[in-house]
Parts: C-alpha cells; structure tokens; sequence
C-alpha cells in the first residue's frame, strides 16, 4: 500500500471506466461501474468522468492521486488505466474486461454498444460484483479497524 | 458519391451526469441511423493516451464534439490533443434549454425524456455535419 494512503486512510474509492463508444465492451464497463456507484457500493465509491482528466479538471485528477482507484477497461487499448496513470496517478486495482470475458466463457454481440443484451448485461453484472469485491478489499486494507 | 472527408463525432460520454449518456446516445442516433455514410464515431479516451489511428483520424476529418455538461470534455480533449478545437460542437444543455420539458435524470439506462433529448440533440448534429460537408 502506497504511504500516503496509510497516512490519509480514504473512505471512497474512484470507479473509473473505459466507456469506450465503440465497442460493446464500453459500454459493458460504462454500466458496471454505475452498478457498483449506484447499487452495490454507493456509500463507499465515487464515479469518476475519464474525459475530465484529459480536459485539465483538477479535481478529478487530484482525486485520484490521494484516493485510491480501481480502473475497468474495456480492450487491450487500457484507455482507462493509462489515462489515469498518464494524467493523475497510477490506478489501485485494474479489472480488464477482455480477460474477465474469457475466464467467464462470456461473448458479446457487436451490435450491442447502443444497449447490452442478455449476456452484456450479465456481464456487466459480474463486472459490478468483481469491482464491489475490489472495493472492499482496498478498504479493508487501509481501515483494517473500521471493518 | 465518395465522401472526401467525413465527420467524426465524438461525445463526452461522462458517466456522472444524465446528459454525459444522452450525449452518447445522439452519438449512436447520428452514426448509425440519421448520417450513417457521413460520420463515424470513435472511443475518446483514445485521445487521452495519444492513440495514432485516432490522432491520425481527428487531423484528417472533420470533427463535431457533444458535450453533457459546462466542462466540455470532448470540446478540449479534441483541442488539447490536436492544438486546435473540433470544427462544430453541440451542447446537450442548449438543447435541453430549447426543450425544457425533456428534463432526465437516469444516467444509465435513459429514461423516454432522455431519449427524446438525445434525438434532438442528434438532428442538431446532424445540421452540424451537413453545414460541414457541403461542397466536400
């Protein structure tokens, strides 16, 4: 665990996703990461707008120096992760998507970037869940007596 | 007919916000169904880790940005990525202003309102790209 998180002991964490337009498995991460934010972990999480790191915001970049971070891309690109590595600080957790899909046999229609199907919406699920795991295990780590 | 250049049109997507999600709804809108032969869309965040085939795309298109929010993200990652900013931008919240009645609040999934708005702002759009691709 990096020093400074020892030090501060956040209580939330970043979600940051890929939100990739193109490819279904954006919008797999788009709607994961509102899952965790929305329904499994909405008092221990904070959703963060990726395009805002790039646009200068300062807040959402200082956010994610200081507070820890669990990055979901989408493709092998790691928009999500680089990104935020590139313009704020290195990501605490990264959940890559493309690799979940395969320890999980799931595959997704390319026609599903506008709305999931069946199986996207299961994964996005699954997604959510792994994250909300990640999400514990980061806090449990830095507030070891509050758990 | 070949079309010399095209439009890309790149939305802001942001997640925290219902017209992050409308903005890339009238993305899909425009692409897919109002101006499928004269536009096409690629993932933002593209720019943010300088990916060449994106960068590549922006310099030799023509672009429209559609922001959600005041922060318009897609407008100044698309300026601060190539040096200067997209061709045309549509901002959802003008839209919005035009059509107060269509207010949203669903961010993941839109709700009927979010959808209307999203189709306003992609016909918005798509005035947007004709302007730029007459006499292309």
């Amino acid at each position: 665990m990096p020093e400074f998180l020892e030090t501060m002991r956040p209580t939330k964490v970043g979600i940051i996703a890929c939100s990739g337009e193109t490819l279904p498995e954006g919008t797999v991460t788009r709607i994961a990461a509102r899952l965790v934010v929305e329904e499994l972990r909405p008092e221990s999480t904070v959703i963060m707008c990726l395009p805002l790191f790039l646009a200068g915001d300062e807040g959402e970049q200082n956010f994610a120096k200081f507070f820890p971070t669990i990055c979901i891309d989408g493709c092998e690109k790691q928009c999500s992760s680089l990104g935020t590595e590139k313009y704020s600080s290195k990501p605490t957790v990264i959940i890559d998507l493309k690799k979940a899909m395969k320890e999980m046999n799931i595959k997704l229609n390319p026609e599903e970037t506008v709305e999931l199907g069946k199986n996207g919406m299961k994964l996005a699920r699954r997604i959510a869940e792994l994250t909300a795991d990640k999400v514990d295990e980061i806090l449990l780590e830095i507030r070891p007596k509050d758990a | 007919m070949i079309l010399k250049k095209k439009a890309i049109i790149l939305p802001c997507s942001g997640i925290g916000k219902s017209f992050g999600t409308v903005a890339r709804h009238a993305t899909y809108i425009v692409t897919k169904d109002l101006r499928p032969e004269a536009t096409t869309t690629f993932c933002l965040p593209l720019l943010q880790i300088a990916d060449k085939d994106a960068l590549d795309l922006v310099k030799s298109n023509f672009v429209v940005s559609i922001d959600g929010c005041a922060k318009a993200c897609a407008f100044k990652d698309v300026e601060r990525s190539i040096g200067h900013p997209s061709d045309a931008k549509v901002m959802v919240m003008d839209v919005l202003r035009e059509n107060k009645d269509l207010r949203t609040k669903q961010v993941t999934f839109l709700d009927e309102n979010g959808k209307k708005l999203a189709r306003k702002v992609a016909e918005r759009v798509a005035e947007k790209v004709d302007k730029l691709l007459e006499g292309n």
